[in-house]
C-alpha cells in the first residue's frame, strides 16, 4: 500500500510539473526580446540609424581628387587601408567593414521583407511603407558597393563585367558569386523602383527613405550610368515632390559647422563610416577646386575653413565630424537634371535647373544667371558646379568613373607621398577598388583583377 | 605638508561619511542583543518543566533518554560508555544505540566515549531527550569526511565521484573578506587567474581543472545549502561556513547538469545541532595591506621622456597639433613652444627641462593616491540546541578601508538558521539570511595609469608642490589654449587640479539581501525520506553615480553643450551636479521535491538513492534615472531637453543630445530540471553509481524540443582494502574508482531566430524609437556539453599517515561556443558558432603526511599537484589569420586552432635588429623580411611561433604544518609552472602618437653593434606602426611564466591558560600572506602572474577567536 502511495505521489508531481513546464518555459528571457513578427517590429529595426544610415563607404572619396595629404599626415594615419587606399596601391583592405557594413544593411533589409512577406498584408499602408522603406536600402547598399567596387557601367560589356553578390535571402548560410554587372545594376534599379511604388510622400524623420528619396537614388545611379533620359525623367519626378533648396545666403558662416543634419534639403540621410584621412585634420582641399569658386559664391566661405595656409572642408551635412555625408539632396537632383539636359540637348531645361540651384549658392547681389548656349561649354560648367557642390559627398569617385570614359573629360590624378609620385590614368583597372581581404578569403569571391 | 593634512581630514570625513560608522557599531549591538534574547527563549523553552518520579527513599529522581549516532553517516552505535561523574553512574549503549538513566540532579555534565571517537561532554537536562553525535578521532584508520553534493551528503568512501573536501579548520587558515580567494592553493585542480586585475574581486575568478567553455559562463557554479546562489559571491561571509565541498567530475557535479561543466562548489553553512549546550563564538581580525609598489611599473625615466619630446618638437612633429583643438599637450612641449615663442630665454628652459627629468610621478602617486589598506572583520554567533529545537544565530561585520584612497567597502551579515524536530519523522529548517553591502571610491579613475590619460601619462607629472598644495595637471585630451580661450574664457573653469577633486565624484553601490531557506525532511518509512525544499532570495543593488559640478569630468561636459554670443553664455546641461541611480532587483524562487531513498540488506547490499524535481525562477529588473543640475544640499535638480540637437563649440565638435542614460529592463530565466541517481554497494567493496538529470530552460529562439538537454553519468569503485584478496588491510585504505558522464553549459546570449531589441532610449541622431538586431539568429545552434571521464585512487597507508588521491582525467568539451570569422557579405564579420570542440586532460593529486607525531609535536604535510592542459581537437571554423590569435603582452588569448592548447600563445618570429638600422626584423617564407605589412596581415597560423600555453600546465602547493602543544604554525608554497607570457615593451608609435611610454627605451638599438645586446628596436620618426606593432607581438617578448612563491604563512596559539567557567576557548592568530617569490624564470624581475599590475603587496593579519 505505502509503495502505491508512494508512485502515485511521484507521478503526481511529476504530471504536475510537466503540464505547466511547457507554458512555463514560454516566458522569455528578457522582456526587450522579441521575435521580429509584426509590422511595428520591422519599424523599430527600421529606425536603427546606426545599422542603416551611418555605414556606407568612403574609399572612393578617399581615392579621389578634391584634396590631398601632405606626407608627414599621411606617415601618422593609423588607418592601414586608408593610407594604402590614397595612393591607389593594390593591396586588398584588411578591415572589412566598408563591404561588410553595407552588406548588413542588405541582410537586415532582407530579414524585414522575409517577416512582411510570412504577414503578407500589402494592402495595409504601414506594410507597404515598411517593406518599400526595405526594398529601398537594400538598393542603396548595393548602389553604394557598386559605386566603389565595381567597374564603371557600360552597356556593352555589362554582361562580361564583374557585379557583386546579390543576397536576396536573409539566409548565412548560403554563399554566393559575384554577379554581373548587368545584372547587379538590374537588380538595384528594380529595387528602386518597387520601392518608389511603397514608399510615402512624406516622411517623420529623413532618416528613412520617401518617394522622392527612392527616385533620387535612381536618378544618382542611372546617370553612373549613362542613362541620360531615364535619369533626367526620376531626377525630375524626384524636384516634382520637393525642390525646397537651403538659402545660403541665410546660412551663418560664423558656426564652427554652418550645416545641421535633416535640413530642407536633405531627401535622404545617410553617411560614411568615419576616417581620419578625410577629416579637417588631415584632407586640404586641392587649390584647383577651390580656386573654382568665384567670390560671389557663398560655397567659398561656408564650405571651407582655414587650417594654417590650406583650405579644409567644414560644410558636410551631417553635422558632426563623422563620416562623408553620402545621403540625397534636391541640390544633388537639380544638377542630375541640369547634365541630364545639356546631354539631350534640352539647353533651356538645363539652364533652368542650373540657375535654380546657383542663385541660392550666390550672393543675391552679385548673382548672374548662367546664359551659356554652347553644347560643350555648358555641359563643362555643369560638371564644375557638380564638383563644387558635391565634393566629400561620395560622388567624385562614380563621376571619374563615368567622365572617363570621354576624352575630353577624362583625368589622370596625381598624388606625392615621400617624394613619391603615384599616378591613376583614366579608365584603370584601379577604378574598381579590391575587395577587403576577408570577402575573397571567407566568401570565395573573385578578387577585381588588375591586368 | 598642506595637503597631507586636509587630505587626511577629508579621508575621515570620508570614512564617517561612508559607513556612519559608529551608527553601524550601535545597530550591530542591538542586533547583538536581539539574538541573545531569542536564544535566552530558546532555552527557557529547552528548561520547561521536567517529568518527576518519586524515589523509593521520597527524594526525587530525573530520567534522561537519549541515543548516540555516529556523526559519519548517524547510524545508531553500540557499546558507548557513558559517564555521570558527579552521580558516579556509567552505563553503555544498547545495540540501538540508545541508553536511558536515572539522576538525582535535574542538570549536570554528562560524558560519552568510544574508541576511535572523540570523546564529548554536554550538559544535560533530565526529561529532555539528548541525541550526542560521536565524531571519529583525526588519526583514526577511517577518517570519513561527509562530501555534499548540494542534494545529499554522502561519506567519500561510498562516492564514485571525483570530490575535494575542505573543512572548517583549512577554510579558515586564510583571512580574507571573500570565500573564493580561500580555496585557492589548498585544492589540487583549482587555479586562480590574476592577470586582468579588473576580474578580480567582482568574479568567482577561479577554474576548476582549466577552462571548459570558451565564450559562455566560465566560472564554477555556487551552490549555498543546496540551492544554487545567484547573488554576488562577495556578499557571503566566510565566517557562516561550515565547509566546502568542489565537484570536479561528471559524477559528482552531473547532479547539476547544465550549469554544471565549470565544476560546483558546494558552501555548507554553519547550523546549530540538536542537544547542544549554548555556545557563543566570537571571531574578529585587523589586516594591514601595504601600498601596491608602483615602482615595479616599467615606467620610462622623465629624462627619456622629455628627450623623446625634444627630438618631436624638433622634426616638427607638433606643429599643425598645435592649431587642432583635440590634441592636448605636455608640460615640455609647452616650455618649448615657449621658448620658439621667445617667451622663456634658454637657460629658463634648460632649468625647467632639467627640474622635471629629475621627477617621477610615482612619487606623488604614491605619496597621495595610494596608503595602506586597512581591513577589519568581526563574527559572532550563538549556538545551541535541545533535542528537538536548534538554532544558530550570527551576526557579521567587514570593513576594508581599501589601498586607494576614498575606496572602501562594508559587508553587514545576519544569519538565523534553525531547526525544529516535532517527531522523529519530520525534521524542519528555516534559515533567514540578511545582507548588507556598500562600497564607495572614486567615480574619476584615480590610479596610477588610470588617472587623466591613463597609460599616456607624462612620467615627470607632479600632482602637488613641495609644500604638498595641489597643482594642475595636463591631464584632459583637448588643446589647452582652446579650452582657455573659447567662448571667450566664458566657460566653466576648464583644468584639472587631480588632488583638490579626489571626493568630487564618487560612485557607491549598496547591496541588500534577503535569502530564505526552508527545508522539510520527512520521513516516509524506513530509510525513504521525502523533502521539499523552498528557497527566496530577494536582492537589490543600488548604484550611485554622483559628479560634482566641481569635478573636472562634470566641468567638461556642461561645457562641451555649451552655446555663447556676444552677450552671454547658454548652458543646456544645467551648471550643477550630475546623479545617476541605477537600481537592480532580484527576486529568485527555487522549488524542490526530493525523495531520498537509503537502505541497507543483510550486511551485504546498499541502496541509496534520491529523485525529484526542480523548478526555478530568476527575475532582475534594472531601472536608472539621471538628474542633471543636481543640488546635494537640498536634492533638487532641473530639467533638460534630451531632443534636442546642440551644437558642439558652435558646431565645431558636432551636433549633440543630451544622453538620457534611462534604461530599464526585466529579464527572467526559467529553469525546469528531473533528476535521479543512486548508488548501490555490495559487501563494503564494490559500488555502482548513476545518474540522470534533465535540465531545460526558457531559452529564447530556440524550438521547445530544443529547450531541454538530457545529462547523465555512470560510475564505479571498488574499495581494495576491504578485500579478502589483499588480506584485509586493517592498517591501510585503497578505494580505486572511475566515472563518466556529461555535464553542460550555459548560454543565454544567443539564438537560433533572430531576435530585436527594443532600446530604452532614443535613437540619439534622429530621437526615433528603435530596435536593434541582438542576434541574426543561427539555426544550428546546440547546448554545449562537457563529457568527463575520471579515474581516481584514494590511499591511506601507514596507519593513514600517508593518505591522499591521485586522478587522471580527460574533459572532451562538444560544440563549444565561439566567435568565428565568417564571410562578410553575409553582413557580419564574426558570429557565435557551435563551432570547437576541446579536450583537457590532467592529473590531480594529493598527499598529506603526518611526519612526526609525538605526543605534543606533530608535523603534517600537505602537498596538492595538478596538471591539465586544455587543447582544441576541433575548429570547425577555418580561419587561418594569424593575427586574429596574437594576444600581445599579458593576454590570455582564446585560440581555437586545431591541436593547439586553447591558450596558446602565438607570436610573430624575431629575426632579431637590423644590424645596420636598428630596424625589427621578421620571416616571411622562412626568409628574414622588413615587408611588417606583409608579416603583420598576411602571416597564417602557421607562419607564426607557438610557444606553448599561457596558462599554467603544472600548478599546486606544498603546506606544512607544525604542532607543538597550543601552538600551531603553518606556511604555504604556492607553484604555478610550464606557461608563457609575453611581457610589454617599449612601442614607437604609441610614444609618439599617444605618449604612452616604456622603460625599455632605455634600452634600444642605438648604433651597430647594440643588436648583440638588444631586441628594443631603435627610434624612428616618422613612425612605422606596423613595425612597432610586430615588435610588440614578436617572439621576442616571450618569457617563461614560471614561478614558486611563499604565498603564506599562518600562526596560531591556543591560549589555554584562559580557560575558565565561561572561557571554553580562546586563541589568538596572525597570518601573513604574500610573503615572498622563492623563484621565478625570468630573470627580468616581471611577475606574469599579475599582468600588467604590480604583485599584490604583502597583507599581515592578526585576529582573536573566543569560544564560550
Amino acid at each position: 500500500m505505502k509503495k502505491n502511495l508512494l508512485t502515485i505521489c511521484i507521478l503526481f508531481i511529476g504530471v504536475c510539473l510537466l503540464s505547466g513546464c511547457s507554458e512555463y518555459l514560454e516566458l522569455k528571457p528578457d522582456a526587450k526580446m522579441a521575435i521580429p513578427k509584426t509590422v511595428q517590429d520591422c519599424e523599430l529595426l527600421l529606425n536603427d540609424y546606426g545599422t542603416f544610415n551611418n555605414v556606407y563607404p568612403y574609399v572612393g572619396e578617399i581615392a579621389s581628387d578634391n584634396y590631398f595629404m601632405n606626407s608627414s599626415d599621411w606617415e601618422v594615419i593609423n588607418e592601414i587601408d586608408d593610407k594604402n587606399a590614397y595612393i591607389w596601391l593594390d593591396i586588398p583592405a584588411v578591415l572589412s567593414k566598408q563591404w561588410q557594413m553595407p552588406y548588413k544593411v542588405v541582410f537586415s533589409a532582407n530579414l524585414i521583407m522575409e517577416v512582411l512577406d510570412k504577414i503578407n498584408t500589402p494592402s495595409q499602408e504601414d506594410w507597404g511603407v515598411c517593406y518599400g522603406t526595405a526594398l529601398f536600402f537594400r538598393a542603396f547598399a548595393f548602389h553604394q558597393l557598386l559605386d566603389v567596387f565595381t567597374e564603371v557601367y557600360q552597356p556593352n560589356n555589362a554582361a562580361s563585367t564583374l557585379g557583386i553578390p546579390l543576397r536576396l535571402s536573409s539566409n548565412m548560410e548560403q554563399s554566393l558569386p559575384r554577379a554581373s554587372l548587368e545584372k547587379s545594376y538590374d537588380q538595384t534599379i528594380s529595387d528602386y523602383k518597387k520601392a518608389i511604388t511603397l514608399l510615402p510622400t512624406i516622411v517623420q524623420s529623413k532618416g528613412l527613405p520617401a518617394k522622392a528619396s527612392a527616385y533620387a537614388g535612381l536618378a544618382r545611379l542611372l546617370l553612373s550610368m549613362q542613362n541620360y533620359d531615364e535619369a533626367y525623367k526620376y531626377a525630375d519626378s524626384a524636384l516634382t515632390l520637393n525642390a525646397q533648396l537651403l538659402d545660403y545666403e541665410q546660412m551663418n558662416a560664423d558656426l564652427e559647422n554652418p550645416f545641421v543634419p535633416f535640413n530642407n534639403e536633405v531627401l535622404f540621410q545617410a553617411s560614411s563610416t568615419y576616417t581620419s584621412v578625410l577629416s579637417e585634420g588631415y584632407a586640404k582641399i586641392e587649390m584647383e577646386l577651390y580656386d573654382a569658386y568665384e567670390d560671389g559664391d557663398l560655397r567659398k566661405k561656408l564650405f571651407f575653413r582655414e587650417n594654417g595656409s590650406d583650405k579644409v572642408f567644414r560644410g558636410s551635412y551631417n553635422g558632426n565630424p563623422v563620416g562623408i555625408f553620402v545621403g540625397l539632396t534636391t541640390a544633388e537632383m537639380f544638377l542630375v537634371k541640369a547634365e541630364c539636359a545639356v546631354r539631350l540637348e534640352n539647353f533651356d531645361s538645363a539652364k533652368a535647373a542650373l540657375n535654380q540651384l546657383l542663385k541660392k549658392r550666390w550672393r543675391s547681389t552679385s548673382f548672374q544667371d548662367v546664359s551659356e548656349n554652347d553644347a560643350t561649354k555648358l555641359l563643362e560648367i555643369v560638371l564644375w558646379e557638380r564638383r563644387k557642390e558635391l565634393l566629400f559627398r561620395g560622388q567624385r569617385w562614380p563621376d571619374l568613373k563615368r567622365l572617363n570614359l570621354d576624352a575630353q573629360f577624362s583625368k589622370t590624378l596625381t598624388r606625392t607621398v615621400k617624394n613619391s609620385v603615384y599616378e591613376l590614368f583614366p579608365n584603370d583597372k584601379k577604378y574598381a577598388i579590391m575587395l577587403p581581404l576577408a570577402a575573397v578569403r571567407e566568401g570565395q569571391l573573385v578578387q577585381n583583377s588588375r591586368n | 605638508m598642506k595637503i597631507d593634512k586636509t587630505y587626511k581630514t577629508k579621508d575621515w570625513r570620508d570614512h564617517q561619511k561612508l559607513g556612519n560608522y559608529k551608527g553601524e557599531l550601535l545597530l550591530l549591538s542591538k542586533l547583538l542583543l536581539l539574538s541573545l534574547l531569542m536564544i535566552f527563549h530558546m532555552v527557557s523553552l529547552y528548561a520547561q518543566t521536567p517529568r518527576k518520579d518519586s524515589g523509593v527513599n521520597g527524594q526525587v529522581k530525573y530520567e534522561l533518554a537519549g541515543k548516540v549516532i555516529s556523526s559519519i553517516d548517524g547510524t545508531p552505535m553500540q557499546g558507548v560508555s557513558i559517564r555521570v561523574d558527579d552521580e558516579n553512574l556509567q552505563i553503555k549503549t544498547s545495540k540501538d544505540g540508545k541508553f536511558q538513566l536515572t539522576l538525582k540532579n535535574q542538570k549536570g555534565k554528562i560524558k560519552f566515549s568510544s574508541i576511535g571517537f572523540k570523546g564529548q561532554e554536554v550538559y544535560y537536562t533530565a526529561g529532555v531527550s539528548l541525541t550526542v553525535k560521536l565524531i571519529p578521532e583525526d588519526h583514526k584508520l577511517e577518517e570519513v569526511e561527509v562530501v555534499s553534493t548540494g542534494y545529499q551528503k554522502i561519506p567519500k568512501e561510498r562516492a564514485t565521484g571525483s570530490f575535494e573536501f575542505v573543512d572548517n579548520k583549512l577554510f579558515n587558515r586564510k583571512v580574507s573578506t571573500d570565500f573564493i580567494s580561500r580555496l585557492e592553493d589548498i585544492v589540487p585542480g583549482i587555479s586562480a587567474p590574476k592577470v586582468f586585475a579588473a576580474g578580480r574581486g567582482n568574479y568567482p575568478n577561479i577554474y576548476i581543472r582549466g577552462a571548459s567553455t570558451m565564450y559562455s559562463q566560465r566560472w564554477p557554479l555556487i551552490v549555498l545549502d543546496g540551492m544554487p546562489y545567484q547573488g554576488d559571491f562577495n556578499s557571503i561571509n566566510p565566517n557562516d561556513i561550515e565547509n566546502i565541498s568542489v565537484l570536479k567530475d561528471a559524477a559528482a557535479a552531473s547532479i547539476w547538469g547544465a550549469q554544471a561543466g565549470n565544476g560546483v562548489l558546494v558552501i555548507t553553512t554553519k547550523k546549530g545541532g540538536y542537544s547542544q549546550p549554548i555556545t557563543v563564538s566570537f571571531n574578529s581580525n585587523l589586516t594591514i595591506v601595504q601600498k601596491p609598489d608602483l615602482y615595479y611599473m616599467p615606467q620610462m625615466s622623465a629624462a627619456d621622456y622629455i628627450e623623446v619630446e625634444k627630438t618631436l618638437y624638433e622634426k616638427d612633429h607638433y606643429k599643425y597639433r598645435f592649431n587642432s583643438i583635440w590634441n592636448y599637450f605636455t608640460p615640455v612641449v609647452n616650455l618649448l613652444k615657449k621658448r620658439t615663442d621667445g617667451l622663456i630665454s634658454d637657460a629658463e628652459l634648460s632649468r625647467e627641462l632639467d627640474r622635471l627629468s629629475h621627477m617621477d610621478s610615482r612619487d606623488d602617486f604614491t605619496k597621495y593616491i595610494y596608503r595602506k589598506a586597512f581591513k577589519q572583520q568581526y563574527h559572532m554567533q550563538l549556538s545551541g540546541g535541545n533535542s528537538k529545537f536548534s538554532s544558530l544565530n550570527a551576526v557579521g561585520f567587514d570593513h576594508n578601508r581599501n589601498n586607494v584612497v576614498f575606496n572602501d567597502n562594508e559587508r553587514f551579515n545576519l544569519r538565523t538558521s534553525n531547526s525544529y524536530k516535532p517527531t522523529e519523522k519530520l525534521d524542519i529548517q528555516v534559515s533567514v539570511q540578511y545582507i548588507r553591502s556598500q562600497n564607495q571610491k572614486s567615480d574619476a579613475p584615480i590610479e596610477f595609469n588610470r588617472m587623466g590619460l591613463g597609460f599616456g601619462n607624462f612620467p615627470y607629472m607632479e600632482l602637488a608642490d613641495k609644500n604638498g598644495n595641489p597643482l594642475e595637471v595636463e591631464a584632459l585630451g583637448m588643446n589647452k589654449v582652446f579650452r582657455d580661450t573659447v567662448a571667450g574664457g566664458r566657460l566653466l573653469r576648464w583644468n584639472y587640479i587631480p588632488l583638490a577633486e579626489l571626493d568630487a565624484t564618487s560612485s557607491k553601490r549598496s547591496n541588500n539581501e534577503a535569502i530564505i531557506d526552508l527545508n522539510m525532511n520527512y520521513k516516509l518509512m524506513d530509510g525513504l525520506i521525502a523533502s521539499v525544499v523552498y528557497n527566496y532570495r530577494n536582492g537589490s543593488a543600488n548604484d550611485e553615480v554622483w559628479r560634482s559640478v566641481e569635478s573636472k569630468t562634470m566641468r567638461e561636459f556642461i561645457n562641451i553643450y555649451a552655446g555663447w554670443d556676444a552677450n552671454q553664455v547658454t548652458y543646456p546641461v544645467p551648471v550643477g551636479d550630475y546623479l545617476q541611480n541605477f537600481a537592480e532587483t532580484a527576486q529568485s524562487h527555487q522549488g524542490r521535491f526530493v525523495l531520498a531513498f537509503d537502505k541497507k540488506w543483510n550486511d551485504k547490499h546498499q541502496f541509496s538513492g534520491i529523485s525529484g524535481s526542480e523548478i526555478r525562477q530568476n527575475q532582475t529588473q534594472m531601472r536608472s534615472s539621471t538628474f542633471y543640475g543636481f543640488n546635494r544640499e537640498n536634492y533638487s535638480y532641473k530639467n533638460v531637453d534630451h531632443n534636442t540637437l546642440y551644437p558642439s563649440f558652435q558646431g565645431q565638435g558636432g551636433y549633440l543630445r543630451i544622453p538620457d542614460y534611462g534604461v530599464i529592463s526585466k529579464l527572467t530565466n526559467r529553469f525546469v530540471s528531473y533528476y535521479a541517481n543512486g548508488s548501490y554497494t555490495y559487501l563494503n567493496k564494490y559500488i555502482w553509481s548513476g545518474s540522470v538529470r534533465k535540465d531545460a530552460s526558457n531559452l529564447f529562439g530556440v524550438n521547445t524540443n530544443d529547450k531541454g538537454q538530457p545529462f547523465w553519468s555512470v560510475g564505479m569503485a571498488w574499495i581494495l582494502s576491504n578485500e579478502s584478496l589483499f588480506g584485509k588491510q586493517k592498517n591501510n585504505y585503497l578505494k580505486l574508482r572511475t566515472t563518466y558522464g556529461y555535464n553542460g553549459n550555459v548560454n543565454n546570449s544567443i539564438s537560433a531566430l533572430p531576435i530585436l531589441n527594443v532600446q530604452s532610449n532614443v535613437h540619439p541622431t534622429t530621437g526615433n524609437s528603435y530596435a536593434v538586431l541582438q542576434s541574426p539568429g543561427n539555426p544550428d545552434l546546440r547546448w554545449e556539453r562537457v563529457a568527463t571521464f575520471n579515474l581516481g585512487l584514494d590511499y591511506g597507508l601507514f596507519e593513514n599517515r600517508l593518505s591522499g588521491s591521485i586522478e587522471y582525467y580527460v574533459k572532451n568539451s562538444k560544440d563549444l561556443i565561439t566567435f568565428s570569422r565568417i564571410d562578410p557579405t553575409s553582413g557580419y564579420g564574426n558570429l557565435f558558432y557551435n563551432s570547437a570542440n576541446t579536450k583537457g586532460k590532467g592529473i590531480d593529486a594529493s598527499i598529506r603526511s603526518l611526519n612526526v607525531n609525538s605526543g605534543k609535536f606533530k608535523w603534517i604535510s600537505n602537498f596538492a599537484f595538478a596538471y591539465n592542459r586544455v587543447k582544441v581537437t576541433n575548429s570547425n571554423v577555418e580561419n587561418t589569420l594569424g593575427l586574429d590569435y596574437i594576444g600581445g603582452d599579458h593576454a590570455a588569448q582564446m585560440t581555437p586552432i586545431q591541436g593547439a592548447d586553447l591558450f596558446s600563445l602565438l607570436s610573430f618570429k624575431w629575426a632579431g635588429l637590423d644590424p645596420e638600422t636598428g630596424v625589427a626584423r621578421g620571416y616571411i617564407n622562412g626568409e628574414v623580411s622588413k615587408d611588417y605589412m606583409s608579416i603583420y596581415y598576411n602571416s597564417t597560423i602557421h607562419d607564426l611561433e607557438n610557444h606553448g600555453s599561457t596558462v599554467p600546465l603544472y600548478f599546486g602547493s606544498l603546506r606544512n604544518t607544525f604542532e607543538y602543544g597550543p601552538l600551531e604554525f603553518s606556511f604555504n608554497i604556492s607553484y604555478q609552472l610550464g606557461h608563457y607570457f609575453m611581457r610589454t615593451s617599449y612601442n614607437n608609435s604609441r610614444m609618439v602618437l599617444d605618449g604612452v611610454g616604456h622603460l625599455d627605451y632605455a634600452k634600444r638599438w642605438r648604433k651597430p653593434g647594440d643588436e648583440r645586446t638588444t631586441d628594443v628596436p631603435a627610434f624612428q620618426y616618422p613612425i612605422n606602426y606596423v613595425a612597432d606593432y610586430f615588435y610588440n607581438f614578436s617572439s621576442a617578448l616571450v618569457e617563461p611564466a614560471g614561478q614558486i612563491k611563499l604565498r603564506d604563512i599562518q600562526l596560531s596559539y591556543n591560549l589555554s591558560g584562559l580557560k575558565n567557567r565561561f572561557l571554553n576557548r580562546a586563541s589568538i592568530y596572525g597570518y601573513a600572506a604574500n610573503v615572498m617569490t622563492l623563484w621565478r624564470a625570468n630573470k627580468l624581475g616581471i611577475d606574469p602572474e599579475f599582468g600588467y599590475n604590480s604583485p599584490d603587496p604583502l597583507a599581515i593579519s592578526f585576529g582573536i577567536n573566543l569560544k564560550f
